[in-house]
């Protein structure tokens, strides 16, 4: 019997940056960084995508300055991406940059077999606006909620505070030892040693790292068809993989304090 | 209810194929499914159909064996309480279905799974964790006079009407919009749960022929809407033969969620189309009255058969036979070893009255259709005394794997001591699946 003319697809990962373009990005190379940072991850991103044919990777981008736009507006594709640099000037409208991407975490537009979106933050400041009332309007959202949201900070200005809102209670805070979910299984060392954690980054390097850790690893993560119990939060939205091993510790930076 | 009923249910089919995405990185396939007729109370035939699916992550890194455990453990309390509550209660079914017999399933099953935990090597240093086996389950029951579903978790009940329609009968609700989270078997008070999608269907005189198609959530995340999925369980529905099922939903992998993907499909209403039903040599002059009145009757049943059904009625496929049930199950059993040994410590029962010569070997292999494991069972008995591990003629045919012979002969060793110690009489609490 022929099979019918039904349409079997796979599942879209969204995958959103959304990127503080500030003036103070402009200082000490920070945009610079960024810019390379996201460029040099997409071919492992494109890689991983390729080993996972059940997940269609998209890519967009927010920018963030005195006003929030899309830098890139159209989901695509990780392998047809071609990174325009973001430029640095202005203020920081992150609970605006929030309220953009709360218009698309809703279905439609929204696939309704979407696998959880990937939601990147990166900011070096604090938000200039009302960035209460953008979280409230994204995680209105039925596909914000199931986001995984990761946050990196750049350099120590970065307000880490608004930065572990976006992404939510971290769920290992209360967690006894030995229980920590992730790739090792292993207890990671120290405090703030969980990627649910703003991931300080205080130069190029560890900022590239962080970049290639969430195009990469969390992308694999969140491609796999696995599924997990409600109601329990210590996994979040998909199991996360381990940080890198040199950066288990957020805290740990890498290399020399740049920014 | 006034009047006969002027249907019967057709042997339901079920079928599970590996995800593409776990086929690729060499994991185990999580679904699980089943699909099996029990006897009722009077000698009435209960059709059950199940579906599991373990969870997957490395925290459920057992959910391979959890799935196989509900399924297993959904049988089993289902054939219990078809002894216990006449068919005809249906209220009291309904009441079954929403919370006595989930819980009796998540019980067992959290028995089971712990049996299993204590003979890995891991049970010395690690304590039992039900989150480590965790699955969903669907269970759905095919009574003369009614239908009904329970479970949890992220599956789905299709029906699709002789005239064409299409209905989501039960579905999983957003109950936590998070990821892809789901209701489980390893979560305290999951019985309680099964309420939500607990339901019992009366069938009526003037019922419509239908077809139920129960499903893993692998298959409605591979269609790019719910209309997709309706339109596949339409199609699905229609598959007969165990090899167009294996090939329709390796391609729904292939082209979508990659997940494993598991259906169990169950048909109402075939007087126009005779149910396949295996049936053994000594039946055949009672099946082919049967076949008769089946005909006669299907004068009487209207032209709409010839409509969207029709290829049932022109095409009717043959059933797998007793041989082809055996040794389809002794490949299965073999493709994962592992499972080997929770799968037959689940059937001491069969073991115990083989021994005692109260179940007959060629009954139950001749029933493989309806007990393939069973029949397995039966195929290494009796066993030889010299042989070590011990191998019957009918296992060396089958071309058993060596983790299936070995883990044969255990069971009958540890059978045969546990016989040695205790009256014959006393071990009849888990009875095993029985053919009409």
């Amino acid at each position: 019997m022929p099979f019918p003319n039904v349409r079997l697809s796979n599942r879209p990962l969204h995958f959103i940056y959304l990127c503080d373009c500030s003036g103070s990005m402009a200082a000490q190379g920070k945009m610079q960084a960024l810019n390379q940072a996201i460029r040099q991850s997409l071919p492992g991103m494109a890689e991983v995508a390729r080993q996972n044919p059940e997940a269609r990777v998209l890519v967009r981008a927010v920018s963030f300055a005195d006003r929030a736009n899309w830098h890139l507006a159209e989901p695509t594709p990780v392998d047809q991406l071609e990174w325009r640099d973001l430029q640095a000037g202005g203020i920081t409208a992150m609970g605006e940059a929030l309220e953009l991407v709360a218009g698309q975490m809703q279905s439609p537009p929204m696939e309704e077999r979407a696998l959880p979106p990937v939601l990147v933050l990166i900011s070096d400041g604090q938000p200039t606006d009302d960035f209460s009332a953008g979280l409230g309007a994204l995680m209105c959202q039925p596909w914000a909620q199931k986001a995984v949201r990761l946050a990196i900070a750049m350099g120590h200005d970065a307000d880490l505070e608004v930065l572990q809102q976006f992404i939510g209670p971290d769920p290992l805070a209360n967690l006894p030892a030995g229980e920590v979910p992730g790739a090792s299984g292993q207890m990671p060392r120290g405090m703030g040693k969980s990627p649910r954690r703003p991931l300080q980054a205080s130069n190029a390097t560890a900022l590239a790292q962080y970049i290639q850790w969430a195009s990469t690893a969390v992308v694999g993560a969140a491609s796999m068809p696995t599924s997990r119990i409600a109601g329990s939060s210590r996994d979040g939205n998909i199991p996360l993989p381990d940080l890198p091993p040199t950066l288990m510790d957020p805290t740990d930076d890498v290399g020399p304090l740049v920014w | 209810m006034t009047g006969a009923l002027t249907g019967s249910w057709d042997t339901p089919q079920c079928c599970t194929v590996i995800g593409a995405a776990h086929r690729r990185l060499g994991k185990p396939c999580q679904d699980a499914s089943v699909a099996c007729s029990l006897l009722g109370p009077g000698g009435t035939t209960v059709q059950l159909m199940a579906v599991a699916d373990g969870h997957g992550g490395e925290r459920y890194w057992l959910s391979d064996v959890g799935s196989q455990l509900a399924c297993d453990q959904a049988v089993l309390a289902v054939e219990r309480a078809l002894q216990q509550h006449p068919l005809t209660d249906q209220r009291h079914w309904l009441e079954l279905l929403a919370g006595a017999l989930p819980a009796t399933i998540q019980a067992a099953w959290l028995e089971a799974a712990a049996g299993h935990w204590r003979q890995r090597p891991e049970s010395g240093d690690q304590p039992f964790s039900p989150l480590t086996y965790g699955c969903t389950l669907g269970v759905v029951l095919l009574a003369p006079e009614w239908w009904g579903h329970t479970g949890l978790g992220d599956w789905d009940l299709v029906r699709r009407t002789a005239d064409g329609n299409l209905d989501l009968i039960s579905e999983e609700q957003d109950i936590c919009a998070s990821g892809e989270a789901t209701a489980s078997l390893c979560m305290g008070g999951a019985a309680s749960l099964c309420a939500q999608r607990a339901a019992l269907h009366p069938l009526t005189p003037g019922s419509a022929p239908f077809a139920l198609v129960l499903s893993t959530d692998g298959v409605r995340k591979s269609c790019t809407t719910d209309g997709d999925f309706l339109a596949l369980g339409h199609h699905l529905a229609e598959l007969r033969q165990r090899d167009e099922l294996d090939t329709a939903l390796a391609q729904i992998t292939s082209q979508g969620s990659g997940d494993d993907v598991s259906v169990a499909i169950g048909r109402w209403g075939a007087l126009a189309n005779p149910p396949p039903l295996p049936v053994p040599p000594q039946r055949r002059p009672v099946a082919l009255l049967i076949l008769l009145g089946i005909g006669a009757a299907a004068l009487g049943t209207g032209l709409w058969w010839l409509q969207p059904w029709q290829r049932w009625i022109t095409a009717p496929k043959p059933a797998a036979s007793p041989a082809t049930s055996l040794s389809a199950e002794v490949q299965r059993l073999c493709a994962s070893p592992d499972r080997i040994p929770s799968a037959l410590s689940q059937r001491q029962a069969q073991f115990d009255q083989l021994l005692q010569g109260q179940r007959q070997r060629q009954t139950l292999i001749q029933q493989a259709t309806l007990d393939p494991l069973g029949a397995v069972i039966a195929a290494s008995w009796p066993v030889p005394a010299t042989a070590s591990p011990a191998i019957t003629p009918a296992l060396v045919e089958l071309n058993a794997c060596p983790a299936l012979l070995s883990a044969l002969d255990q069971q009958w060793k540890q059978r045969r001591a546990a016989a040695a110690k205790m009256p014959a009489a006393g071990n009849a609490s888990i009875q095993p699946p029985s053919a009409p």
